[in-house]
């Protein structure tokens, strides 16, 4: 794929933001397009151009998307508990029947985790696309082809099975673009290549001619990799389950510590501090009213690839990169995929509020 | 009050539009013509929306799913707003100890202080949190990593 096709690929995705933001589809792309604006904040790298930097030195390289993310959704969910002060469970909730229910769920719905599967292996192979979009898109793949998507947000297992499957396979993916044809996905591929480089390994098509046991080695290892993971898994969950029994006094504090170590240890510069309150605060009053802050993150992820995919499309073929047929064909299927979306939702198929999350929902103690 | 804080959209657009409209083209067809124009338009339906009741003569928002959590308490909004100013106070208060008085003092000062007064935990239970806090920033990254936290204001 060239760049006006993964530019269209790009574009495909943030129009999935209306086809996961659901039931408020225009607050979903005005959050989508706030992402893309703050994707652009600093000296831009094809023209050097300062764009929103305000003569803050700060600002150059733009905000830090882990910063914004951790503000976002880190400091409303700890206010969750400081409102209601309980734990994340009001009241123990011991694991109920056996840890091979999971696996049945699984076996039951194997369908679903071979389509979300080809979900994370594509998401992986994209360039850019990374962990913060694969889980979105799974979840919102397993909801729309529900019959019952009411119960998304309330405990359907399905929304635990779609972003697992897609997230373990997107691996896969990632390994794809990083061995066969040598480039990276992320900084975790990139280390990777590096390690190969270290050992005489060159990562591309000449790998696959001259090395092929180190390949299939890898693949082997990723498999072995995940099975050992589950193991871990089984004798941790309890444990585990537990940590939602905490009470809030004890929450709210590892919180706090979370959020300002983790912000504060990007740049270790006090404006970070000052950033993370800042999205904090907006990410309370998007929640509070109905403003999906994935969309906005999405928006944010996508934005910088975007801009490059579309400068390089502009300045190689000017606007003649849009009758290019693959580019023609991938966005008839964006197109489609976005208004039949949001045409089945005009016709109100689905009736039951349901949500991603819900801890306002609980109890409140009054005292 | 749904459209009062689409206004500050409307406002981040408008401004965005009006910074970048003397750019040259390379640097704001994002900026302006991908994301500012689009969202000011958007924002405008959403305006219009939320004037007319849109929503609420369709019963209710669309069809779906929610992408993100939504908000709902059954506290009364008196103790909401108090709670609600209380919490990011601390949090405030913990960034602000972080600048002038460095992380590895200032983190370990908030837990305590939040487990003791608003979590109203016993004094041992407040100070193991702390310790475990300052063992957490000091041991692992200035000891164990030596990765050197900047100092606070105060002591620079």
């Amino acid at each position: 794929m060239g760049s006006p096709e993964l530019f269209v690929v790009m574009l495909w995705g943030l129009s999935m933001v209306a086809v996961l933001a659901g039931r408020r589809p225009i607050k979903g792309m005005i959050a989508a397009a706030f992402g893309l604006l703050l994707a652009t904040v600093g000296q831009q790298a094809q023209s050097g151009i300062m764009r929103f930097v305000f003569d803050q030195p700060y600002l150059l390289d733009g905000i830090s998307i882990s910063i914004i993310a951790l503000a976002m959704f880190g400091i409303p969910s700890a206010l969750d508990l400081a409102l209601t002060k309980l734990g994340v469970e009001q009241q123990p909730v011991p694991l109920k029947g056996s840890l091979f229910d999971g696996v049945k769920d699984t076996l039951r719905e194997w369908w679903l985790v071979v389509r979300c599967s080809f979900v994370g292996v594509w998401v992986g192979i994209v360039p850019g696309l990374g962990s913060q979009v694969v889980d979105w898109l799974a979840y919102g793949h397993a909801a729309q082809t529900s019959k019952n998507p009411g119960n998304f947000g309330k405990g359907d297992v399905r929304g635990v099975i779609a972003p697992e499957s897609a997230n373990d396979a997107k691996d896969g993916g990632d390994l794809i673009t990083t061995l066969l044809m040598g480039f990276p996905q992320g900084v975790v591929t990139a280390l990777f290549i590096v390690a190969l480089l270290a050992w005489g390994y060159l990562p591309g098509p000449e790998m696959l001619k001259k090395n092929p046991e180190v390949i299939f080695s890898v693949v082997w290892i990723q498999g072995i990799s995940g099975i050992i993971g589950t193991l871990v898994g089984f004798v941790l969950a309890a444990q585990l389950a537990k940590l939602a029994e905490v009470r809030y006094t004890f929450m709210v504090p590892l919180m706090f510590i979370f959020i300002l170590m983790g912000a504060f240890s990007v740049n270790r510069d006090p404006i970070d501090l000052l950033v993370v309150i800042t999205f904090g605060i907006l990410g309370y009053f998007m929640r509070r009213f109905g403003y999906p802050r994935p969309a906005m993150i999405l928006g944010l992820v996508l934005g910088d690839l975007m801009e490059k995919y579309l400068y390089r499309s502009v300045a190689s073929y000017g606007f003649s990169w849009l009758s290019r047929p693959a580019v023609i064909v991938l966005l008839i299927l964006a197109a489609a995929s976005f208004i039949l979306t949001l045409r089945g939702r005009l016709k109100g198929r689905e009736d039951t509020p349901a949500s991603l999350g819900g801890a306002m929902a609980r109890t409140p103690d009054e005292s | 009050m749904k459209a009062n804080f689409t206004l500050f959209f409307l406002v981040v657009f408008l401004l965005a539009a009006w910074a970048g409209w003397g750019w040259p083209n390379i640097a704001k067809i994002m900026p302006v013509y991908v994301a500012a124009i689009p969202g000011l338009i958007l924002v405008l339906v959403q305006l219009y929306r939320d004037a007319t009741g849109w929503e609420a003569r369709r019963g209710g928002a669309g069809g779906g799913i929610d992408m993100d959590e939504v908000y709902e308490t059954k506290l009364d909004r008196k103790t909401e707003f108090r709670r609600t100013v209380t919490y990011f106070s601390w949090f405030i208060g913990g960034a602000l100890g972080i600048w002038l008085l460095g992380i590895v003092i200032a983190l370990p000062l908030l837990v305590f202080l939040y487990a003791l007064i608003e979590g109203r935990e016993k004094w041992s239970t407040s100070l193991i949190m702390a310790a475990c806090t300052y063992l957490l920033i000091w041991g692992l990254f200035e000891y164990m990593l030596e990765s050197r936290w900047p100092q606070g204001l105060l002591f620079s």
